[in-house]
């Protein structure tokens, strides 16, 4: 865990059910014990960091306890305020007759497939920036696997798709140009070579999405952890999230196993889950090797709000001593 | 008519013929490539406006603003394509 410490940005992620949120929960504990000012942001659109804490958590910063914060991302929340921003810029511009038809194609956008994970995204660049002025890290629990790796692999996508359209405007800009040059019109012209608004906006949003990109493939700031339970498909799932991750140039900090269950187990339904979970347990370990950080073990009872997260903390430890 | 009139007057034809036979097609091609690449330009932004589904609209809502007054001219002249299912957009 001690490298991890020394983290800016830490991801937590992983299969549905794993117990996520309880290792991040419990790691951003040791985060803010550590004198690091800590949030934690839920970046799935199924919060649970609010339940976990047993602490109601909004979309703005939240104290839950000494040099930690909370945030829950509310999609819906940050695509109104973008929206409603977007319907400000349009009363100073656009002629009267349009602009109903904007809205109307406003409101379509709202509701299309990608602007939840669009706006869930702007806000978790948003708070990448808050780095080194409000906190000294983040961590991120993250949505199941898929989810994940696709938020992450946006601005990688993004970036390349605002490339080509930097390009082509620069080209239709460049043909506008010659054209009102061969005709004359040198208001145009001069128009033209001024500063191109569209392509301002254009560029600030590549930059948003290099600077994200630049910040998740850089090993010194970020991590991503992954939680696992001794069984068949978590493993799995894990296996080819890390590959990906490994391919995509993110570093992957290490396997936290969830949910082992405790010694001393007495009966033959125990023996027996024992005896498969050993085998899952030596999978793990020749999967995964060093990057096995910590065994966390199956507790008996629910693990909600401070006193039981606590609980956790030696465990999530033990790799650090 | 004064030999400079001629002169004056045959140059004259000389340079609307030259004009007929290069500049306007000149300009002509240009007009056409340059809305070309502007149409492509905002339909990789804003098909929406004509039924084709685009997973970054939410993104392209911040151009609204700026580009809202020719997405008039935009809809107009794509609509009036006469063939809309062989013109290459994507190359």
């Amino acid at each position: 865990m001690h490298e991890i410490l020394k983290k800016s940005y830490i991801f937590f992620g992983g299969k549905g059910g794993v117990g996520k949120t309880t290792c991040a929960a419990a790691a951003s504990l040791i985060f803010a014990e550590h004198k690091r000012r800590t949030l934690i942001v839920s970046t799935d659109p199924a919060h649970s960091t609010s339940d976990i804490f047993d602490k109601p958590i909004k979309s703005k910063d939240t104290v839950i306890a000494e040099n930690l914060w909370g945030l829950e991302i509310d999609p819906h929340d940050e695509a109104r305020r973008y929206m409603e921003g977007v319907k400000k810029s349009l009363k100073e511009v656009v002629s009267a007759a349009l602009v109903e038809e904007i809205k109307r194609q406003i409101n379509i956008a709202y509701v299309t497939p990608g602007a939840e994970e669009a706006a869930i995204f702007d806000k978790f660049v948003e708070l990448m920036g808050r780095v080194d002025t409000d906190f000294d890290c983040i961590v991120f629990d993250t949505a199941p696997t898929g989810h994940t790796l696709r938020l992450l692999s946006l601005p990688e996508l993004l970036g390349v798709w605002m490339d080509s359209m930097v390009a082509k405007r620069k080209k239709a800009l460049k043909l506008k140009k010659m054209l009102a040059r061969v005709q004359d019109e040198h208001d145009l012209v001069a128009k033209i070579e001024a500063e191109d608004p569209i392509l301002g906006i254009l560029e600030a949003r590549r930059q948003r999405f290099t600077y994200a990109r630049d910040l998740l493939l850089d090993k010194e700031k970020t991590s991503f952890v992954f939680v696992i339970t001794p069984e068949k498909l978590p493993i799995l799932e894990t296996r080819r999230a890390v590959t990906m991750l490994e391919r995509h140039g993110i570093h992957v900090g290490g396997i936290v196993v969830n949910r082992v269950l405790p010694e001393g187990l007495e009966g033959e339904f125990f023996a027996k889950r024992k005896a498969q979970e050993a085998v899952y347990l030596e999978e793990i370990r020749s999967t995964f090797g060093k990057k096995v950080l910590a065994t966390v073990p199956l507790l008996e009872e629910d693990v909600r709000g401070m006193e039981s997260l606590k609980r956790l903390i030696p465990y999530l430890q033990e790799a650090a001593a | 008519m004064g030999i400079k009139k001629l002169m004056e007057k045959a140059s004259k034809e000389a340079r609307a013929t030259a004009k007929e036979a290069f500049h306007d097609p000149f300009v002509h091609t240009m007009t056409k490539a340059y809305f070309d690449e502007y149409d492509q330009f905002i339909l990789l932004f804003f098909s929406d406006f004509i039924g084709i589904p685009n997973p970054l609209s939410y993104h392209s809502l911040e151009l609204f603003a700026l580009m809202g007054e020719e997405l008039e001219g935009w809809t107009r002249r794509m609509e009036d394509r006469k063939a809309k299912v062989d013109a290459c957009w994507c190359c």
